[in-house]
Order: C-alpha cells, then sequence, then structure tokens
C-alpha cells in the first residue's frame, strides 16, 4: 500500500517536472522603452570619454551594446525627433523652421507600430515635442506631462501608465526630458556641483532665464537684446559677427557683457551639474523600470536628440553649429535583462531608429525609409554591422557627412539652393565653402564631399507647403526662448 | 525565510537598479573627491534656494543619505525651484513696463548714439538727427525703434553696412 502511494507521487511529481520541462513555451511580443535626455553630449557619458558625471548611464552601459559612433541627423529638437519616427531627412519632410510639422503622408514609427498592434504612448516634455509640431502623429497616447519640463516631470508619468499596462503585450513607450538643455542651473544639490556657487560674474546671469544662454556669443553676453536685434532674421547667427563685437566692447551699444574665461567654465560646470540631474532622474526611472519587473522584460533605448556647443565656437547653443559637439550623440541599447556590455563603433544615424525598432517588432520597413536596422549587431556571427558614413542637416543650411568620427560640413550654400550640388563639386575643399572637423584629413575630406555630393544628388527636397506658424507655436517657442518676447 | 522571500520577490529592495543603489551612485557626483560624503558644510556649499542642511538631514547622522538626496529630487521642481515660479506670459503691457524703465531708456540712448557716432564716423556730414533728438526719442520703446530703423536707412541710402539685421 505504501509503496504503491509512494510509485503513485513519484510518478506524479516526475509528470509534473515533465510538464514543467517540455511546456512549449511563447516568448512574449516585444517591449521597447526609448529614453532620449536632450541636448545630452556624448562626451559627458563614461563610454565616450566622460568624466564620472553620469554614474548611472554608466552603469547602464555596463549592462548595454553601446554605439559610441552615433550621430545625429539634426541639432534641434523638433527635427532631430522628425528624423527619428520617419527615417527621413529634414530636407524631405519640410522646411527647417518652426513652420516645420512633421509630415503627414510618410510613414512615422508609432503609426507603423500601431498598425501591428503594438501599445505605443509617450510622456514628453513639450516644448518641440508639442502636439502643435505633429510628433504626436501616430502614438496610442501622447503626453506632453509639462512644457520644456524634465524627467522630473516624464518619469513618474511614464511609470505610473507602465504600472496599468499589461506584460504580455507588444509595447512601445517613449520618454523624454529637456534636462540637459537650457537653462542649465537645476535644483540642489546638482546646479552647483561641478560650477562654484559662489562665482560672481556675467556668467551668473546666464544661469537664469530660458535664453540666456544662447545669446552668449564671442565672449559676449547680449543681455538684454531680443533676438531680432542681435541675430540675424531666422534667428541664428548674426550676419557680422566681429561687427557687433566691436560694437558692443567699445560702446557697450548692445549692452552686451564681456565673459571672462572663468565665466565660461563657470557655464560649462552648470551644464555638467544638470547632466548630473538627468543622470540621476534617469536612476529613478530604472529603479521604477527594475521594481516593476520591465527591465527583464523590455529593450531600453538611451540616447540623446543633439548635443551641445558649450563655447567650442564663441556659443552655448545647439541652434548654429555642425561639429562633434552637436551631433555626436549617445546610443545606447539594452536588451532583456541586460547584456555584458559592449561597444560598436560602426557609424550610425538615429535616422536608423526606426528601421531597427521596426524590425525588433517584426514590421515592415516602408520602403521610403533612409536608415537601415542595426539588430545585426545581435543576429551577426561577428556581432558587428557594417560601417556606413551618415548625414545631418543644419539650420542655417549647413549639411555634414560623417564617418568614424570624422567629419566634413558645406555650408557654401543653403541645402534648399538649386545650385547646391554644382558648388559641392566644384568648390575648393580648402575654401569657405567646407569646413572639416578636428582630425580630417584631405583625404577623408575628399571621401566625405564625395559622399555628401551623391546623397544631395540622390535625395530629393520637399516641395509641400509648409504649416503655419500659428499663435500656439510662437507662444510655445517663447516659452522655451526660441522666439523673441515683443 | 519570510524576509528571504519578501527580497527575492520584491524586486525593488536589492540589485544595481535598486533606488539606494541608483541615489548613492548620484550622491558620488556632488563631491570633488566622488566619495559622495556630503556632510552640512557640502551641501552649504551646493545648495542654492532650497532647504537648509537640518531640514534636509531628517535622520540627523550628519550626512545626505539617498533616501534625504531622493526627497530633494522628488520635490523640487526644476521648471521653478530657484522661487522665480513659473513665467507669466510676456504681454505688451509687461514689455512696457520693463523698457520704459531707467535703464532701459539709458540703453535704448547708447544704441541710438552710438550708431549715431558710427555713421558720421564713416560719412561726416550725414543728415541725421541730432544727439538731442535721439535721446529724446530714446524715452519710449516705438520712437527709438522708429529711429533705429531711420538711422539704417540713412546708412544704406550711403551704401554703408549696417551691422544690424533688423525686423519690423
Amino acid at each position: 500500500m505504501v509503496r504503491s502511494l509512494f510509485n503513485r507521487l513519484c510518478l506524479g511529481v516526475a509528470a509534473w517536472l515533465c510538464g514543467c520541462v517540455v511546456q512549449p513555451t511563447t516568448p512574449p511580443p516585444p517591449a521597447v522603452i526609448v529614453v532620449c535626455m536632450d541636448t545630452l553630449r556624448a562626451d559627458r557619458l563614461g563610454p565616450y570619454g566622460g568624466s564620472g558625471r553620469t554614474p548611472n548611464l554608466d552603469h547602464f552601459a555596463t549592462q548595454s551594446v553601446v554605439f559610441t559612433q552615433a550621430f545625429a541627423q539634426a541639432t534641434e529638437t523638433l527635427f532631430s525627433h522628425a528624423v527619428m519616427f520617419s527615417s527621413r531627412y529634414v530636407s524631405e519632410l519640410g522646411p527647417m523652421d518652426y513652420r516645420f510639422v512633421a509630415p503627414k503622408d510618410t510613414p512615422v514609427l508609432p503609426e507603423v507600430l500601431s498598425m501591428y498592434g503594438v501599445n505605443t504612448a509617450a510622456f514628453v516634455s513639450g516644448g518641440h515635442m508639442s502636439e502643435a509640431f505633429g510628433l504626436d502623429r501616430g502614438f496610442g497616447r501622447y503626453t506632453v506631462v509639462k512644457d520644456w519640463g524634465s524627467l522630473f516631470h516624464t518619469a513618474p508619468a511614464a511609470l505610473g501608465w507602465l504600472a496599468e499596462q499589461p506584460k504580455d503585450q507588444a509595447m512601445f513607450l517613449y520618454v523624454h526630458g529637456y534636462d540637459a538643455h537650457d537653462r542649465y542651473l537645476k535644483p540642489t544639490p546638482f546646479g552647483f556641483s561641478v560650477a562654484d556657487k559662489k562665482h560672481r560674474g556675467p556668467g551668473e546671469r546666464a544661469a537664469l532665464g530660458r535664453s540666456a544662454t544662447t545669446r552668449i556669443m564671442d565672449g559676449l553676453l547680449y543681455n538684454r537684446r531680443q533676438f531680432d536685434q542681435v541675430f540675424d532674421i531666422s534667428g541664428f547667427r548674426p550676419r557680422s559677427v566681429s561687427k557687433i563685437k566691436d560694437m558692443a566692447v567699445e560702446g557697450r551699444a548692445l549692452g552686451a557683457i564681456p565673459f571672462s574665461a572663468a565665466d565660461e567654465e563657470h557655464i560649462r560646470g552648470l551644464y555638467d551639474g544638470a547632466v548630473s540631474y538627468g543622470d540621476a532622474w534617469f536612476g529613478l526611472l530604472m529603479s521604477g523600470l527594475s521594481a516593476e519587473g520591465w527591465l527583464d522584460r523590455a529593450w531600453v533605448v538611451v540616447l540623446s536628440d543633439h548635443g551641445e556647443e558649450l563655447g567650442e565656437n564663441g556659443v552655448f547653443s545647439h541652434r548654429m553649429g555642425m561639429g562633434p559637439q552637436l551631433l555626436s550623440v549617445p546610443l545606447l541599447v539594452r536588451p532583456p535583462g541586460g547584456t555584458v556590455g559592449r561597444t560598436v563603433d560602426q557609424t550610425v544615424g538615429l535616422i536608423d531608429l526606426m528601421p531597427t525598432l521596426l524590425e525588433l517588432f517584426g514590421a515592415t520597413l516602408p520602403a521610403i525609409s533612409r536608415g537601415r536596422s542595426l539588430l545585426d549587431v545581435w543576429s551577426s556571427p561577428k556581432g558587428a554591422i557594417e560601417d556606413k558614413v551618415v548625414f545631418a542637416e543644419g539650420a542655417m543650411g549647413q549639411i555634414t557627412a560623417m564617418n568614424n568620427a570624422k567629419g566634413l560640413t558645406f555650408g557654401g550654400l543653403p541645402w534648399s539652393s538649386p545650385q547646391l550640388t554644382e558648388l559641392l563639386g566644384t568648390a575648393r575643399l580648402d575654401g569657405p565653402a567646407f569646413e572639416a572637423w578636428e582630425g580630417t584629413d584631405e583625404d577623408e575630406a575628399q571621401t566625405l564631399r564625395s559622399a555628401l555630393y551623391r546623397w544631395r544628388k540622390e535625395t530629393p527636397l520637399f516641395t509641400g507647403e509648409a504649416g503655419e506658424l500659428d499663435e500656439e507655436r510662437i507662444r510655445i517657442l517663447q516659452m522655451g526662448g526660441y522666439w523673441g518676447q515683443r | 525565510m519570510r524576509v528571504f522571500l519578501y527580497i527575492l520577490l520584491s524586486g525593488c529592495s536589492v540589485g544595481p537598479w535598486a533606488e539606494e543603489a541608483v541615489l548613492t551612485r548620484s550622491l558620488s557626483t556632488l563631491t570633488p573627491r566622488g566619495d559622495g560624503a556630503v556632510d552640512g558644510a557640502a551641501y552649504s556649499a551646493l545648495a542654492y534656494a532650497a532647504p537648509s542642511f537640518e531640514a534636509v538631514d531628517v535622520d540627523g547622522d550628519g550626512r545626505l543619505g539617498p533616501a534625504e538626496l531622493h526627497e530633494l529630487l522628488r520635490t523640487q521642481d526644476p521648471l521653478s525651484f530657484d522661487g522665480l515660479g513659473p513665467r507669466r506670459p510676456f504681454t505688451p503691457k509687461r514689455w512696457s513696463q520693463n523698457f520704459n524703465t531707467d535703464q532701459g531708456v539709458r540703453e535704448r540712448r547708447a544704441v541710438l548714439l552710438f550708431i549715431r557716432a558710427e555713421l558720421l564716423n564713416q560719412k561726416p556730414g550725414a543728415a541725421v538727427a541730432s544727439e538731442a533728438e535721439l535721446s529724446q526719442r530714446a524715452l519710449s520703446v516705438e520712437d527709438s525703434d522708429r529711429a533705429l530703423f531711420s538711422l539704417r536707412d540713412i546708412y544704406l541710402s550711403h551704401n554703408l553696412r549696417f551691422a544690424l539685421e533688423l525686423t519690423p
């Protein structure tokens, strides 16, 4: 009797165990969380040469694939996101000014994912990401938590939404914050964690106000001027820097205040404090994801839409230049459960985000897309992808080709000019129309120039109608210091 | 056993992404040595429009701990933490209030007189308003704007380069 019971028990346990082992399991559909840390320069992160200001991002890197040569295709939030969401260049989508509206006739990432039944949501910090600019198209839920806000605003909102989502469904979540954007001064204790609180000088003034740092130019702070009185009509670089500088220095005529090297260092310190502040909030977001079990379930992508010039070309801004400080961006991808951190040194672009995520979700990439999937990093035997030249377009009409930390910018004519390709092909490489990044030799510049020429020749320009610069857009732009306030 | 199960199941108490681990890492960015030891003196050097160290140091151990840092992060809105509050919409009335101040008048007068002097330097004898008239026009924003445009027109009429690109 006892033996019989024992045998039955053994059989039962064995059957249960077998059931456990052979039970066919279906992997859950993909879940992806993209965290965009606006205006974060790549070189502030450890894997990109940073010096300990971003311990949480650096820890994230140890669990991720780090793309060391990732470049943005535009230097402002609105345009860079339009590229990321459509995998097309801005010049194909609309005018690169604030009449731009995310295109309605081009498939965008959230829209395609929604067609495949993916649950999509975004928690963003408004500004250029507000609905007025059309980047919300295709998302099942799109919440502007706070205009020009940070992860302080969006991370808790995103975690709150995630807590209500089933984990067995395909899901795409986009979280965005302007933590490293001006104004750089962030709350205690991060605001002055690098910059000296006791610093006295005009650098202090740049700590306050949304548009103060963008009015620093060539060692001068144009403190009380409106954009249209200092900058050229497009709201960017003044037509004659030396003239304005002379006027300001000799006559203080424009109310410009000379900056010392210590002032500039102070501003850089404030930026670094903002970077650490954003890193802390990123860490808290990861903590929330971990606590809710999402880190074992979801891919997490961290990126920035563009960098920031911190005095390198006389400005503290991301509107004017096309250098590596602006175009080199962090791009880190952590698969579910994490991986052994490693780097991929081939050149990639943010334009590759949409193809990568669509392949991950098993969705078809629209034929019109310009990017390529980066999933070969996981699927190819060598874990590598092909190297490739990527391009960027600037708000002042410049175009840049980039490969392996080398870059060449052409600014001889705006990219919208019909004579562009002709001049691209004929202008002297050492003339004023071209500017090579530091470390780019003549042969490399020539290769990049050929790539620019081919790319521009093959990529059609936008010919449709621009959107309207309505009152709502101007209101949002004014809040962020992107528009004169008169 | 119960404690072990709690740790195993809760997920939020252990591991590299536990809140305490995250905040401990962040504390390391706050001191030059990177040791994260923020005492009262170190906090004072960092604090800006924030609670005093005594108010922040809830457990009274003389150091800013992870939970205390979390509280600072959670309670200070980066858009309004400095006491300036949310920015008010910029109305014509505010514009007028801000720029019809003594400083605004001085600044506008300086601009107009500087441009006048520049012009006469390049084109002696040019028909340009007197210093007194320009000083008078600097008293109002609208008048000084009009004066600025008329100065530009004089520049252009003499085929001189005018550095500022003005938009009406």
